[in-house]
């Protein structure tokens, strides 16, 4: 084996040049907070608000169902009106 | 005390915080170690260990047991690397831009040229530096599987779980990963006569 040869075969023995590295106290610390990052994150829109908005939006569509039902016959009635009315003044005159 | 992956996932259910906490005091070691590989830059490595953890936490009570810990730890260590590395690069190509926009500012972008990688001696320095430069001219797959092989010791059969691929594929990429830094590394001792 020639100088070159040895020379690579020694540069991709890697495992002898890199060695683990610690991870830092300050890197530790951040990790170990993240749970309670997560709760506080989580407290910021409390329990109650997101019930509350989803009842709201329940109650919205259940009102507008109901409105949408009860407008159906009185649009017929409605379109029949003006007709009606007009004959019925016509039979006046 | 040495927890399994059964035992962890059975503290996940009774105390997810003890359990992470396990898993911070235990893994956080080795997914530091990966994003320093795949990223060369320390800060980086620092702020995407964070967010892998972050990850990791929020994904803990979806995690059945299908894999090992460790691989599906590397698994989301390798994807945000990626996802990073592809954003920088992105940066990187619009970066005419910003430089237009920014032109009054003095920021000086992120080093990742001859980082000092803080698992290398320093009588070691120089010729780590030239085998990651030739590492970082691989193709990605090559790239990945050398470095979880070489450089965090991890089997064959766990990167191809992690690279959700098959062995014989595994060891495909690593023979011509091998092949081509023989060759980069050939091409760098006759420029340079070392």
């Amino acid at each position: 084996m020639n100088n070159k040869d040895s020379w690579i075969e020694e540069t991709l023995n890697t495992d002898k040049i890199v060695g683990r590295v610690e991870p830092s106290d300050a890197l530790m610390k951040r990790l170990k907070a993240i749970p309670s990052h997560m709760k506080e994150s989580y407290d910021l829109i409390p329990k109650k608000v997101v019930w509350a908005v989803a009842a709201s939006i329940a109650i919205l569509i259940c009102v507008n169902i109901v409105s949408y039902n009860n407008y159906e016959p009185n649009e017929a009635v409605s379109q029949n009106e003006p007709t009606e009315s007009y004959f019925s003044y016509l039979q006046q005159l | 005390m040495q927890l399994d992956d059964q035992a962890i996932l059975e503290l996940v259910r009774t105390n997810k915080d003890r359990a992470f906490n396990y898993l911070v005091e235990n893994y956080s070691r080795m997914v530091f170690n990966t994003c320093v590989q795949l990223l060369r830059n320390q800060e980086d490595a620092e702020d995407l260990t964070q967010e892998v953890f972050t990850t990791i936490y929020l994904s803990l009570d979806t995690f059945e047991g299908n894999s090992k810990l460790s691989t599906w730890m590397y698994s989301i260590s390798l994807n945000k690397s990626k996802e990073f590395l592809r954003s920088k690069t992105r940066k990187k190509r619009f970066g005419i831009f910003t430089v237009l926009e920014k032109e009054d500012s003095h920021t000086v972008p992120a080093q990742t040229i001859n980082f000092d990688h803080p698992g290398v001696q320093l009588e070691n320095k120089e010729r780590a530096n030239i085998l990651f430069d030739a590492i970082d001219q691989l193709a990605e797959n090559q790239k990945t599987a050398y470095t979880l092989h070489k450089i965090e010791g991890v089997s064959y059969e766990e990167i191809a779980a992690i690279m959700d691929t098959t062995v014989s594929s595994v060891e495909s990429l690593m023979f011509r990963a091998k092949k081509r830094l023989k060759q980069l590394l050939n091409e760098y001792y006759e420029e340079n006569e070392c």
